[in-house]
Order: structure tokens, then sequence, then C-alpha cells
């Protein structure tokens, strides 16, 4: 077990690569044992392919730069047969599209209780049973009857919590969601964040919830890191940026919230578009549509950096912005 | 999505799912058919060809070039007799066994290792997927039969080194087949996602990419079976195929031809045999080639069947 003053994952200047094109331009990031973080971004942000660096999900063409410390072990440039053993009992992953993230030829309990007999080598007999349990704890109705079901007997919802008792079932320390939620309807959203908050008070998992919507962030996550053209723009505690963002794009895109104003007419949406991924940026990549950029952001590109206690931004005028 | 959910919820094996599949199956007369001819053919060869081996070989001069649909000397020459007055029918059942043997032995040779190279191919992609793709290509521009002729006549012509040869020049359509398929499934989320559970990447391709790729790898098997038939055939005509005692239809039609125009049948009979097997065989591939085409498949099927298996 590691000291909970040392960070589960600690991620320093991640860069992605395909190609020419930059989807991750240096991020830095980092979880605690037991910590929901949420990483709030828009389409082509970065987020979902950080998720996937983490993990060593990044293919070839794709170039992975920069550390990603899990309980102090560097993940980067490691053999597929290390980052196999850390995948699972380490790391485990939700994805968005639940859709196709069960293999359709197999049974939902066969898939379960596959990684116990494989991973942990328990007799079927047992991995029966703990795949029971498991359909059990995330919320499945006759558990054990739905054990024969494939996946397509199933609806989107509950094939999310299928995926998440697969994700849970080797007790992992640090879950990624990627946008777990994104392609199922409200109700059984608000449903899924629940069990997800279940699980982590129950297990102490940590917990890494990529999202482009801020009142799903806030459901599950009590820190925040907001990501922009591929890069971190503002960095704290999730209740705190909502009351006071000290970055242009996090206001930008409070404003833009349907559930933070009183009528859709209030509602302002964020002019124009992220930064071509190839291009290199100079200045502040979110100047173009930023309303109070001035000369000097177009020209210097401003660093992340501690503005308030506990908080980061990149902005050169941060604390102009939080004391609107 | 819907489409692929559908089309993927077939190869699953079970008692249930061959009982459906013979059900589908007698609702199609032509693929039915086909079925049978097959099934009674192989029957045939296989109960036939050890009882009959030695009678196919007898040679009896007095019945040189005996005409068939008589049954002046019994059953045995009801299909004639050829130059040295051996029994046409006793050689066609023989024959059935060898060419049967032929086929499917290369077919099974060709499959499994051009689906294991393609799905490993295609999974890890790189170097040696270039260098495996090129090496088919080359394989695939050099004429087949003229690679058999090269190598059988070097070789010894036996049933092994012709299955090893056939095997040879038909495994790229096997690898491309599979290569293609592993690509697509290869980007599908839940290969990541296992490979996020720590699953090793053999594992990946044996458990999460092999089931989805057999299916289409059969149909094309089932197709296969026939050309190969035609491709031993051709070289046994050709006289770089099986030699006497082995006999198979391609070296019946062959010795036939040279007295094609005193007696017809030791020609025709033969390549009529080849002929119903490879249709049989085709329509049979067409119809399972549909029949995992779920928009083919809704077609051929009548509504209320298709109804109840999406509600059960």
């Amino acid at each position: 077990m590691t000291a909970p003053s040392q960070p589960l994952l600690e991620i320093a200047g991640l860069k992605v690569q395909f190609g020419q094109t930059k989807a991750v331009r240096g991020i830095d990031l980092s979880v605690m044992p037991g910590e929901a973080v949420a990483v709030l971004g828009e389409s082509g942000s970065g987020k979902s392919v950080t998720g996937k660096a983490i993990m060593g999900l990044i293919n070839r063409p794709g170039r992975v730069e920069g550390t990603v410390a899990f309980e102090g072990r560097n993940l980067v440039g490691r053999s597929e047969r290390d980052l196999a053993a850390i995948r699972g009992p380490g790391i485990a992953m939700v994805f968005q599209d639940s859709l196709d993230a069960l293999n359709p030829v197999y049974s939902v309990g066969n898939q379960i209780m596959e990684i116990l007999t494989v991973r942990l080598g328990w007799d079927r007999g047992r991995a029966r049973e703990e795949a029971i349990r498991l359909m059990e704890q995330v919320g499945i109705k006759e558990a054990e009857t739905r054990l024969g079901d494939y996946p397509h007997q199933f609806s989107g919802g509950m094939r999310q919590r299928i995926c998440i008792a697969m994700a849970i079932a080797l007790k992992p320390r640090l879950l990624i969601a990627d946008e777990p939620t994104t392609a199922l309807d409200v109700t059984v959203q608000a449903g899924i964040l629940r069990l997800i908050n279940a699980l982590r008070q129950e297990s102490g998992m940590a917990l890494l919830f990529v999202t482009h919507d801020l009142a799903v962030a806030r459901q599950v996550a009590t820190s925040l890191v907001v990501m922009y053209a591929g890069r971190v723009v503002e960095r704290g505690k999730i209740d705190e940026i909502f009351a006071r963002p000290s970055h242009p794009y996090t206001r930008a895109l409070l404003a833009s919230n349907p559930g933070a104003v009183a009528h859709w007419s209030q509602l302002q949406p964020i002019a124009g578009n992220p930064p071509d991924k190839a291009t290199k940026v100079t200045g502040c990549a979110f100047a173009p549509r930023c309303p109070r950029a001035e000369p000097r952001c177009r020209a210097e590109a401003p660093e992340l950096r501690d503005v308030m206690p506990g908080r980061q931004s990149r902005c050169h005028f941060a604390e102009e912005v939080a004391h609107v | 999505m819907a489409i692929s959910d559908l089309a993927v919820t077939r190869p699953a094996r079970s008692s249930g799912r061959i009982g459906e599949t013979l059900a589908q199956l007698s609702r199609s007369p032509l693929a039915f058919i086909s079925a049978i001819v097959l099934v009674a053919l192989v029957l045939v060869a296989v109960i036939g060809a050890p009882l009959l081996r030695d009678f196919a070989n007898t040679q009896n001069l007095r019945l040189r070039f005996f005409p068939p649909f008589s049954l002046e000397h019994g059953w045995g020459y009801v299909l004639g007799a050829d130059a040295l007055g051996r029994s046409i029918l006793a050689q066609l059942i023989v024959g059935a066994r060898t060419s049967f043997l032929v086929a499917g032995a290369t077919v099974a040779v060709a499959s499994i290792t051009g689906m294991t190279i393609g799905m490993v191919s295609g999974y890890f992609g790189g170097i040696v997927d270039a260098v495996l793709m090129r090496i088919s290509d080359i394989i695939v521009t050099v004429p087949s039969l003229l690679l058999a002729l090269a190598v059988l006549f070097v070789l010894e012509p036996s049933v092994v080194n012709l299955v090893l040869v056939l095997a040879i020049a038909r495994l790229p359509v096997y690898l491309r087949v599979s290569r293609a398929q592993t690509l697509e499934l290869r980007e599908r989320v839940f290969v990541e996602s296992s490979r996020a559970l720590g699953t090793s990447d053999a594992a990946i391709i044996w458990r999460d990419i092999r089931p989805l790729v057999v299916p289409t790898v059969m149909t094309v098997a089932m197709l296969e079976l026939a050309s190969v038939m035609l491709a031993a055939a051709g070289l046994s005509f050709l006289g770089v195929g099986l030699q006497r005692p082995d006999v198979d239809w391609g070296t019946l039609v062959s010795e036939g031809r040279e007295y094609l125009t005193r007696a017809w049948w030791a020609t025709v009979f033969p390549g009529t045999a080849i002929l119903i097997t490879a249709l049989s065989a085709n329509l049979l591939s067409n119809w399972m080639r549909a029949n995992a085409d779920p928009l083919q498949a809704a077609a051929m099927e009548p509504t209320s069947s298709r109804e109840e298996a999406a509600r059960s």
C-alpha cells in the first residue's frame, strides 16, 4: 500500500502524437489514492487519448512521450507483458461505447468469469459465484439467470453495468472511466453515476473520470482538470472552480452549460473552433476564441501556474478572470 | 450497429443453433438438395470405396468399351466399362473418395494455416504483416496450375504432395479474408477493453477475434472445396496428379479422353460427377454466405420466424 502522501498516478509532460497530429501537447496530472478526478474537455481536446495513453493502449503509429507513473513506476515504453500485469488489478478502464465493449459471441457470465479464471486462476465454480456477486453488485437483477445471456440481450445501460463489473472484477486501485455515460440517456446515466460513486466508497479505489459534461463531472469527482487543445488549462477542487473559474475557457464552459443558467436564452456558446492539431500554436491556444484576449496572449504562451491555494491556471490574466 | 449485432450472434455453436440452421436450410430447396447430394456423395465414397477398391482395378478385356445402361453383366457395369474393361461405376466411387480426400485435406490445411497467419498478420501489423502480404502477392501472381505442375514434376506425385502444393496455391485466399476481418475487429472496443483488462495478445486473437473470423473462412472454404476439386482433377488430367492404382475423377476424365469418340461414357460420367459436386458445393456456399448476412437472410426467410428469432 502506498503512503497517502504519494500520488497513485502521476503524469508528467505527457505528449501523444499521431503523425503530424498532436492530440496531447504535454499535460501534468496526478491522482491520489482514493481520489476522484474528472478530466473535462470538449471533443478533440485530447481527454480520451490521455485515458488510453495511461493504459498503454495507444497503437502504432501513435507516439507517446513523457512519464505516466503508477505507484511510482513509469508505464511509458514498458513491454506489453509488464503492462498486462498492471491492467486489471492496477488500472482498469470503462469505455464510452458499451454497445461494442463486450464480445458478441460469448455470454456475459463467460466474459466476467474468464477474467477470474485466467487472471486469478480460480476454478469455474468459484468464478461463477463471484460473477453472480459482481453482477448483483452493479445492480443487475436475477443475476444468476442472466449469466448465460449474450450482450445483445441487454440494454445499453445494463451492458455498461456489465462492463463496470468486468472492470472492478480484479479490484483495481484506479478506474479510468472514458465518458461511460455519454451513449446512455439521462435517467440511465444517473444510475450509472450513482453506481460508480457507491463502488468507489465501498472499495476506496481512485477514479479518473473523462467527460465533456460539467454536471456529470460534478456528480462524481472532487477534483477537476480542464483540458483544451491537448493541454491542461485549469486544475483545482471542483466546487471552487465552479464558484470561481480562473481561466476564460472554464468560465465560457460554465456559461454554455444548460444546467447553470436559469433560461436557455442566457446560454452563451463559445464561438469558433479549437485550433488545428497539426499546426504549431504560438501564444495561448484559446486566444482566438477568448473574449478578453490581448496582444500578449497571441505572442506569449502562458504557463500553468498557481493562482490561488490548490488552483492552477494557464492564463496570463487568471487573477483578473477569477475576480470578475 | 444493429447489423453487426445480428451477424455475430449466429456463429455461436450449440445444438439448438444446428437445429435452427437445418430448419433454415430446408426452406431453401436448392441449398437443401445440394447439401443432400454432397452428404450422399461423401457417404458413398466413405462406405463404397473400401469395398470396391479391388473391383475398380479389375481388368476384363472381354468387356472393353462395354456400353452403359445395360444390366447384362450386373449392376457393376451399369455405367459401362473403360478401355481395359474396368467398371466405370466402381472407379467413380473409388475416385470420389480420393477427390474428396484431396479437396478436404487441401482446404483444411490451407484454411487453418491461412487463417492463423492472416489473424496474426492483421493483428500485429508492421513489418511482419508487410512481408507476409508480399509473399502472398507473389503466390497469387504465379499461376497455381503452373506452380503445381513444376513442383509435382520434380517431386513424387503422391496424395500428400498434391495436397501440399494445392494448399500453398490456395493459401492467399484465406490469408487475405482473415487478415481483412482481423484489421476491422482489432479496432473494435471489445478488443481494446480486453487489452485494458490485461489479456495477452495471443489470448485476444484466440478468444476475441477467432470466433468472428471462423464463419467467414468457413464460407470461403466451402466455395474453395469445389475449385480445389477442379484443380486436382486438372492436375490428374495433365498426368502429374495421382497415378494408378490411386484414381480420382480427374484421372478418369484424362484416361477416357483418348477414346472419346468410341466410348463417351468413360469421360462423361466422371466429368458429370465433378460438375455435380462443384455445383452443389457452390450453391451451398452461396446459401451459407447469404444466411450469414442478415440483410439477405431477411429476404430469404418468412417474416414471422425472423421476428420470433429476434424476440427469443
